[in-house]
């Protein structure tokens, strides 16, 4: 693990806690129980690439979607538990849609997928609701570990 | 990573790449590239997150960089030397990219980071 991802993970830890979510332990947890799950993303190959993981740590994928728009209807439709949201969407991009569905949906848990390390992003995204914050490129392990601090 | 993951990203790459060579049609000096800044960042955010998830370490470390540097330019405006160094990256990546490249990549992002080293120390 690099010092950059190591850097990213403690920030989380720091902003989770700091907003009274328990976090005990972050280690993936490969047999956990099915989470029914969605992805929004505009690239066919990451959300490929994270269906093969939520299949990897044996979690139902609900739906789909490719833009922001699409991310708030077909969260409305399915009330998945956990949304992994990108941030770079056409049409509605993911800070909106976040906002968006945690205005009708107070309990939805979102974890935020972006390629940008920018502090001022992340926080953006945690105050605005988000659970978790996914740093691409990732791993399947960054993947599990992410969705298990989202659902525990 | 599957076969078809590979091929995948691999067409989406050189989508972002194709959009950034047509971008670039359109531009002759630095301040072009502050004027098309925002379109050229959305594309090398894509390469930046991507192309290291199919092993392309060399094209995601380029795009980093030249993301740094645009993201300066949308916030601070026109940046001397901006063209060239976005231009020369662009060729870069893509012949990296094709496996044509014969340049040292690592004295080429060396070349970037000194050359706008008051960016990079930030």
């Amino acid at each position: 693990m690099n010092s950059k991802r190591k850097s990213v993970i403690l920030f989380l830890i720091f902003l989770i806690n700091s907003t009274q979510l328990r976090l005990n332990t972050i280690e993936p947890n490969f047999c956990q129980s099915m989470a029914r799950i969605m992805i929004a993303d505009d690239s066919d190959a990451i959300r490929m690439v994270l269906k093969d993981i939520l299949d990897i740590g044996h979690h139902e994928l609900v739906a789909e979607a490719t833009n922001g728009l699409e991310a708030i209807e077909k969260f409305n439709e399915t009330k998945p538990d956990l949304l992994i949201l990108d941030m770079a969407m056409p049409k509605m991009d993911g800070i909106h849609a976040l906002k968006e569905i945690l205005a009708t949906n107070s309990n939805a848990k979102i974890v935020m997928v972006t390629a940008s390390d920018n502090v001022n992003t992340m926080t953006e995204c945690i105050q605005a609701g988000a659970i978790a914050y996914l740093l691409k490129p990732f791993n399947f392990e960054d993947v599990l570990t992410a969705i298990k601090m989202a659902l525990s | 990573m599957s076969d078809n993951f590979h091929k995948i990203a691999r067409q989406e790459i050189q989508e972002e790449l194709d959009h950034i060579r047509e971008i670039l049609l359109q531009c002759k000096n630095d301040n072009d590239i502050s004027t098309y800044g925002n379109k050229i960042e959305k594309h090398l955010h894509k390469i930046k997150g991507l192309a290291p998830m199919m092993g392309q370490n060399d094209v995601g470390d380029i795009a980093k960089l030249n993301d740094v540097i645009i993201k300066h330019v949308i916030e601070k405006g026109m940046l001397i030397g901006g063209y060239q160094i976005i231009s020369e990256s662009f060729h870069m990546m893509q012949e990296i990219f094709n496996d044509t490249s014969e340049k040292n990549t690592d004295e080429f992002k060396t070349k970037i980071r000194n050359t706008f080293s008051h960016i990079f120390n930030q």
